[in-house]
């Protein structure tokens, strides 16, 4: 994938580029325990009660990928294509845990045919 | 109802430590927050 996607000017899905980070160890493998999932589920909690407050939410998926451009990226189905724009713009004007976003809206409509060739 | 359930963490709005008074644009265009893969 040469990832040069096209940016939709309209559409119900946002993302947001690695918005997730999870916890490593110090030689960079990913730590799987029982706290990293109760860690992991609190941060889903935590995003889609906030992006819930810009509309309704069709679904919500976080990303976990060994390609480092895509893991931890948040995307997130509006019900409505004006929320999603809304949630776009405010979020590209916040933080969350120290870091600021970079939101846009993705092309995706159906998460289960969402693989790039 | 969604808004009335507690959250058990909140990270939202929470600026990178010594960068408390600048907008999250400003920050980004430090460049000290870069997205991975991402050719600056």
């Amino acid at each position: 994938c040469s990832r040069k996607h096209v940016k939709p000017t309209f559409s119900q899905t946002l993302l947001v580029a690695n918005m997730y980070k999870p916890p490593m160890t110090p030689d960079g493998r990913p730590i799987e325990t029982g706290d990293q999932k109760q860690e992991f589920n609190d941060f889903y909690e935590d995003v889609f009660s906030e992006l819930a407050s810009f509309g309704e939410v069709e679904d919500m998926i976080v990303c976990n990928n060994v390609g480092e451009h895509l893991v931890g990226n948040v995307y997130c189905q509006f019900r409505n294509e004006e929320d999603a724009g809304k949630a776009v713009e405010s979020l590209n004007n916040r933080f969350y845990a120290g870091r600021p976003m970079y939101a846009e809206l993705s092309p995706v409509t159906d998460f289960r045919e969402a693989c790039c060739r | 109802p969604l808004h009335k359930r507690v959250r058990r963490v909140n990270n939202w709005d929470m600026p990178p430590p010594g960068m408390e008074g600048m907008t999250a644009m400003q920050v980004k265009q430090t460049g000290m927050f870069p997205l991975p893969g991402q050719v600056l």
